[in-house]
């Protein structure tokens, strides 16, 4: 082992100690690169802090998270958001696991707006949790929040893509290209969600008969319900639309739309004469919290990506996994473990512009396509948003239902996360299908 | 020793709901440069610029009020295991640790808002931002975050006495 | 014995295709070469350490050692270096003219007072923007066309200039301008040859307006107290390592500019060149920025722009 590697473990050590100790999350990542610059380095990068700090807050296209983090209290504070749920469950509330199915498809739908993970948990987690933990009996803890922090992530796959777009830059790979491939992957995992929950959810109907009894008791809704049923969804099925529509028309940016979906929030609950002083206050209130709360985890990484790159950490894990000099696929599956390992403790960014450059070499040399290598890498990075310690679509969802564990979250995620690995196989065995519409 | 910690709370409360104002400018700025691009057609040169000092504002700012309601996410596991002596125990830890990294952006922080004064540091943009305004929110935020966790962490010493 | 290695840390914003990313590949070998292995330069591409806009402030304050950045990214702490920012560079001003403008010692004191303040300094030129065009979703042939356009430059003195064109300037996230562009948010961007290429710009801003607006150096700068505690020897190596890089590059920049101008043509769907009057007509709207430049700097800005002048001639 090397140097770097051995001092890479050290701190993930340090790390992995800090939270045990009940360290802030936020605050471990920066212990751990505090003790870090400590053994390793020399205390004059303690410079590097405040700088770190603010490079990794001055940025505007993070400003979409707090935009559609108030889009989302707003929504929730007002009850546009339960009237939706309401609606949904009229068409699918028979369904086993209908409501979890909407959310993913929810998920997908917020994910091609917009390319972070974090925005979308809030915006659904929002709604949805709240919606599916009423029909407690139905839908558990581990589902609600599992369903809506693994989905969140889609929308990497799922164009346009800020990730995406990075690798394309990054790797000199056509962009356009890259947001076409990800149609049917995003698709793909659509669907296997939306199985994985209906048939999990139908042979625990089986399995336990209270469960089943419970779903029996959602009533069966007429058509005529249904129909009505559907001028409730109007508010939000607007804000789609405009959230939507703002980027393809060329109103705004990604960014940008974030702060339109926010406005329009305000604007549809004033019209639907639900916006009052109090709840205003209060979604205005939490998003703050929520956001603070984030971007601190933000500077953690940022400040522990900055020791880890500045040690060679990411450099020398994906320099070791070339080196052991084995068959393409093998290589191929190192490249996926490093991928996972460093998407647990950097954000996507980071692994991104610290591993792809060492890596990517090898893979043309291999003989990958790199739209296909890349499509493959952002499947594999959905993970990261929900993999522990630096997972911000977890402790999105966290502060949605504070009561609920953490480590409930991740157990929810886990049968999610094997479907992501097993889109991963999928890619690898039929590599074609990425080409199905270019 | 208890008015001093209320004084602290009602200074980072302060901090929290000038976070919160941000909060709201941010979204008007946001629509506000939308709304001049595509239906006056005349793009800001301001917006981009300021809403990202809008969010380091409102990160720092909000910092110290999260620790006062116990809102940084943490993983509650050990914590729930072990006696309220210990979990206090625990928590004084962190506290300290808190302290430790808010002191550490007090003293550099400062430094670097004193380095980009002193040389009239702009930003790179029409706009021409003394950089020095907008980063004072580093130091004067993690200068709330401190006295809010060292307050925190005198409490925690009080419970571990009294249990 | 075994002399103690130094390691210094070189960031830069650059994949390590790029040329410039190439360049900073270059200068860290020939610094080992010069030094007989003494001196490692640890290069940290793709801003993996430090994000470009960041790259002066944390080389004034040792965060890295070195950082390699066209500089007019540290406009807001030299307003000097705008003087590159001025558009339509004096004709016969190219790359030649760039870098012996940057070696002239006149220059090189100016630069150096300003920067020593914040404890950095300019170890030298080592490459170039050349050539920087302008791209749009729809054709641009004249002054008239760029009325109204929403455009993205990148800021500062390209900002003005595009304002006094009648273009109104939108500021864009690099990563976000290929969808602006993509859905009509800003109607075209000025770029260098090897952006559009890179960024695939072309499939979203496919006319290719042939104006030169911009001739940018790029330095690789570093921190003042570091250098000043490297031994003489290593210093004058490491100056050594610059002019080599420079050597290199001018060898082979062309060469690379004329490569991608090409790609450039092949991907764009029309080139439009714009005849010598309507540029004097372009170039007679920027008259204003002169003025204002040495407004805002006074005597040092005078002199540089009288000895970019005498550049121009040679
Ligand atoms: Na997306
Ligand atoms: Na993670």
């Amino acid at each position: 082992m090397t140097e770097p590697l051995l001092a890479g473990a050290a701190i993930l050590a340090i790390l992995l100690l800090l939270i045990f100790l009940s360290v802030p999350i936020a605050f471990s990542l920066v212990g751990a690169s505090l003790i870090g610059l400590l053994l390793f380095a020399d205390l004059s990068v303690l410079m590097a802090m405040p700088n770190i700090a603010w490079s990794a807050t001055n940025v505007f296209v993070l400003t979409a998270a707090p935009l559609f983090i108030l889009m989302s209290e707003v929504i929730v504070f007002t009850g546009i958001g339960k009237d939706l749920f309401d609606a949904i469950q009229k068409w699918f509330g028979r369904l086993p696991g209908g409501l979890a199915v909407t959310t993913v498809v929810a998920c997908a739908i917020f994910g091609a707006v917009s390319g972070t993970g974090v925005g979308v948990a809030a915006v659904v987690g929002g709604v949805a949790i709240p919606e599916m933990l009423r029909r407690r009996g139905v839908y558990n803890e581990k589902l609600a929040t599992g369903t809506v922090a693994s989905s969140s992530a889609l929308g990497m796959v799922i164009p346009p893509s800020l990730p995406l777009i990075i690798y394309g830059v990054v790797t000199e790979t056509a962009i356009a290209d890259l947001f076409i491939a990800g149609i049917v992957p995003g698709l793909l995992i659509t669907i296997l969600f939306s199985l994985w929950i209906v048939s999990s959810s139908w042979m625990r109907m089986r399995r336990e008969p209270e469960v089943a009894a419970l779903q029996d008791e959602i009533p069966r809704a007429s058509w005529r319900e249904r129909i009505l049923a559907l001028r409730q969804m109007l508010p939000v099925i607007l804000l789609v639309v405009l959230v939507i529509g703002s980027i393809y028309a060329g109103i705004a940016t990604p960014t940008e739309a974030a702060g339109v979906g926010a406005v329009g929030a305000f604007v549809l609950a004033a019209f639907y004469r639900r916006l009052t002083w109090a709840n205003a206050w209060s979604a205005i209130r939490n998003a703050t919290k929520t956001t603070v709360m984030l971007m601190f985890i933000v500077i953690g990484a940022m400040l522990f990506g900055y020791v880890l790159s500045m040690l060679q950490v990411p450099q020398s894990v994906s320099q070791w996994v070339l080196d052991m000099e084995m068959s393409r696929w093998w290589v191929f599956l190192a490249i996926m473990l490093a991928f996972l390992l460093l998407g647990m403790f950097l954000d996507v960014g980071s692994v991104i512009l610290v591993s792809v450059p060492v890596i990517f070499p090898t893979v043309l040399a291999l003989g990958f396509d790199p739209v296909w290598f890349g499509i493959v890498m952002m499947v594999n990075l959905c993970l990261a948003v929900v993999t522990p310690p630096v997972g911000l679509c977890i402790y999105v969802v966290k502060n949605v239902v504070p009561h609920v564990s953490v480590s409930t979250i991740v157990r929810g995620s886990a049968p999610f996360l094997l479907l992501y690995l097993a889109v991963i196989a999928i890619l690898c065995a039929y590599p074609e299908m990425l080409r199905m519409l270019y | 020793m208890e008015s001093v910690e209320r004084l602290v709370t009602w200074l980072n409360r302060v901090g929290f709901w000038i976070a919160m104002f941000c909060l709201v400018t941010l979204t008007v700025i946001v629509f506000y440069e939308v709304f001049c691009r595509y239906f006056l057609r005349a793009p800001t040169d301001w917006v981009v610029e300021v809403s990202g000092y809008l969010l380091v504002v409102m990160t720092f700012l909000g910092a110290g009020y999260l620790v006062f309601e116990n809102g940084h996410v943490r993983l509650d596991l050990l914590n729930a295991m072990v006696s309220p002596r210990v979990a206090a125990g625990l928590d004084l830890f962190a506290h300290l640790f808190i302290s430790l990294f808010a002191a550490v952006m007090v003293v550099q922080g400062y430094d670097m808002v004193a380095q980009a004064y002193r040389f009239g540091w702009l930003s790179t943009s029409l706009l021409e931002t003394p950089l020095y305004i907008p980063q004072a929110a580093l130091p004067i935020g993690s200068a709330l975050l401190l006295l809010q966790a060292l307050a925190a962490a005198v409490r925690d010493v009080f419970r571990m006495a009294r249990s | 014995a075994v002399k103690a290695e130094t390691v210094l840390k070189l960031g830069h914003y650059y994949s390590v295709e790029d040329f410039r990313g190439k360049t900073a590949q270059k200068f860290a070998d020939l610094v080992k070469e010069k030094t007989n292995g003494e001196v490692t330069v640890q290069v940290f591409p793709n801003e993996s350490l430090v994000k470009g806009r960041e790259g002066f402030q944390s080389v004034a304050q040792g965060v890295i050692d070195m950082y390699h950045t066209s500089n007019v990214y540290f406009a807001g702490q030299v307003p000097l270096v705008n003087i590159f920012a001025l558009p339509f560079p004096p004709a016969g001003f190219d790359d030649e003219a760039l870098y012996a403008f940057n070696a002239d010692p006149r220059v090189k004191k100016i630069f150096a007072e300003r920067m020593a303040d914040a404890n950095v300094m300019n170890l030298g030129t080592v490459n170039s923007t050349g050539d920087a065009h302008m791209y749009f979703r729809t054709p641009v042939r004249n002054l008239e066309d760029m009325e109204g356009k929403m455009v993205r430059v990148g800021g500062g003195y390209a900002d003005r200039a595009m304002q006094l064109i009648g273009a109104s300037v939108a500021s864009l996230s690099a990563a976000e301008q290929f969808l602006a562009l993509q859905t009509g948010t800003v109607d075209g961007i000025g770029t260098t040859h090897s952006s559009y290429v890179r960024f695939r710009l072309d499939e979203v801003a496919p006319y290719h307006l042939e104006v030169s607006f911009l001739r940018i150096p790029y330095w690789i700068i570093m921190n003042k107290r570091k250098w000043d505690s490297l031994s003489s020897e290593v210093q004058a190596q490491i100056n050594e390592a610059i002019d080599g890089t420079q050597a290199w590059s001018k060898e082979h920049f062309d060469a690379e500019q004329e490569k991608l101008l090409t790609q450039v043509r092949n991907k764009a769907k029309e080139n439009i060149v714009i005849s010598p009057e309507e540029q004097a007509r372009w170039e007679a709207r920027m008259e204003p920025l002169q003025a204002l430049f040495i407004e805002d700097n006074g005597a040092a800005a005078k002199e540089l722009l009288e000895i970019m002048a005498e550049y121009s001639k040679k």
